[in-house]
């Protein structure tokens, strides 16, 4: 059963993008334009957000790969978009993302960048801190690729990698380095990474960007 | 250009698909593009010294200027002259890479996010043939890591790394001993 059925015609598919496109900057607003609203701040965290470019870019290089059986002149063109966006995403935000990512809601990613982002999927609702990787390892670990669930806070600094699953809710600390599965609501840090803290809501966590810095200060 | 970037360009085609053309594998191949500037400077340096090759100083210092100046701010990928880096060297990824005053040996790979450099003030870290460094590692200061070793995504070397195993975590600290990289390297 496809939940999110592929869509029929050039103008269904624009659609489904541009309101995918006004839930995330509405999700990015949220986070860095705290207090103000209306739509003249929409359009300053659509515009003002390079890792929501990277994102925007992102779901149409997933488009691409998703609908590569039915190759239409819109495939075409947005084809020629992700090309130019992940130009983009080298040059201004330090990141790559492989196309074949699956990224269901909101999710957000920093704009500070140098982000590679290998995973197979990332659910709604996460946040993603700088200079993170996630991907498919070749020392310490078998090959494979990791799936991020829900809600997860992962800070700056981390290495995912190899086949894992982080757990839906679970909060990854500054500077982890994960070689295991993370439970959903658990709390990982270190290197290699270890569980400190299990059910943990990290709902004040995903609220703020600043709140970064003072979980940094506390772990290093 | 010399036969230390052919080696590198031979290991970027053994990673790659080997059947595409040169011109394709640099147009692709960020790693490579940073390799080229580098061997670049490296040749003019070496160039220097014999004065039948001055003549091409005045064209190769400013186009190895652009190059660096271009690999720098695109991928955020610094190999700078004071490091010596052997003949086929492989750089996995872009971002953050930051290689200074220091020698390493043929055939290595490292990964994104990587800084070896010197502490302060002192002698750099000497590092061996066939080393695979993953990504986010650290070696800042005086090391010396023998041939064959293989340090794991997000170590941070803080001592010598004497044999050919497997180091991770933060220090680093051996894992398995007797590990073989060569079947990624």
């Amino acid at each position: 059963v496809h939940l999110n059925p592929a869509p029929a015609t050039f103008a269904q598919a624009l659609d489904r993008f541009v309101g995918q496109f006004f839930a995330d900057a509405r999700f990015y607003q949220g986070l860095t334009r705290t207090g103000t609203s209306g739509p003249g701040s929409l359009l300053r965290a659509a515009l003002g957000n390079r890792g929501l470019w990277l994102l925007t870019f992102h779901r149409i290089g997933y488009h691409c790969v998703s609908e590569r059986r039915r190759r239409s002149p819109t495939w075409w063109f947005a084809r020629l978009c992700h090309g130019i966006g992940s130009c983009f995403n080298v040059a201004f935000c330090k990141s790559a993302f492989s196309a074949d990512c699956e990224i269901d809601g909101v999710v957000y990613l920093s704009n500070r960048g140098y982000l590679v982002c290998g995973a197979l999927s990332i659910g709604a609702g996460s946040l993603i801190h700088e200079r993170c990787t996630f991907g498919s390892t070749v020392a310490g670990g078998g090959e494979g690729r990791p799936f991020i669930g829900k809600r997860v806070w992962i800070g700056p600094n981390c290495i995912i990698a190899g086949s894992l699953t982080v757990g839906d809710g679970a909060t990854v600390l500054p500077g982890s380095f994960l070689t295991h599965s993370v439970p959903p609501g658990a709390v990982v840090k270190g290197n290699p990474a270890q569980i400190v803290r299990t059910n943990f809501d990290n709902s004040t966590l995903r609220r703020s960007l600043t709140v970064v810095q003072d979980v940094a200060a506390d772990h290093s | 250009m010399n036969s230390e970037f052919v080696a590198d360009v031979r290991r970027f085609a053994d990673k790659d698909r080997p059947s595409q053309g040169f011109w394709r594998l640099l147009l692709g191949n960020y790693g490579l593009q940073a390799l080229l500037a580098y061997r670049l400077g490296r040749w003019l340096l070496r160039a220097g010294h014999k004065w039948y090759l001055w003549p091409l100083l005045p064209v190769g210092w400013p186009l190895y200027y652009l190059l660096s100046r271009y690999v720098r701010a695109a991928f955020d990928i610094r190999l700078e002259l004071s490091a010596d880096i052997g003949p086929g060297f492989y750089i996995g990824h872009f971002g953050a890479i930051l290689v200074r005053c220091c020698r390493i040996g043929s055939n290595c790979s490292i990964g994104r996010l990587t800084a070896i450099t010197p502490a302060a003030h002192g002698p750099g870290p000497v590092i061996g043939n066939c080393v695979w460094i993953g990504a986010h590692a650290q070696i800042v200061g005086s090391y010396r890591i023998d041939s064959g070793a293989t340090i794991a995504a997000g170590a941070v070397v803080r001592r010598d790394v004497p044999d050919a195993a497997l180091y991770l975590g933060d220090p680093a600290h051996v894992v398995m001993r007797n590990y073989d990289n060569r079947c990624f390297l």
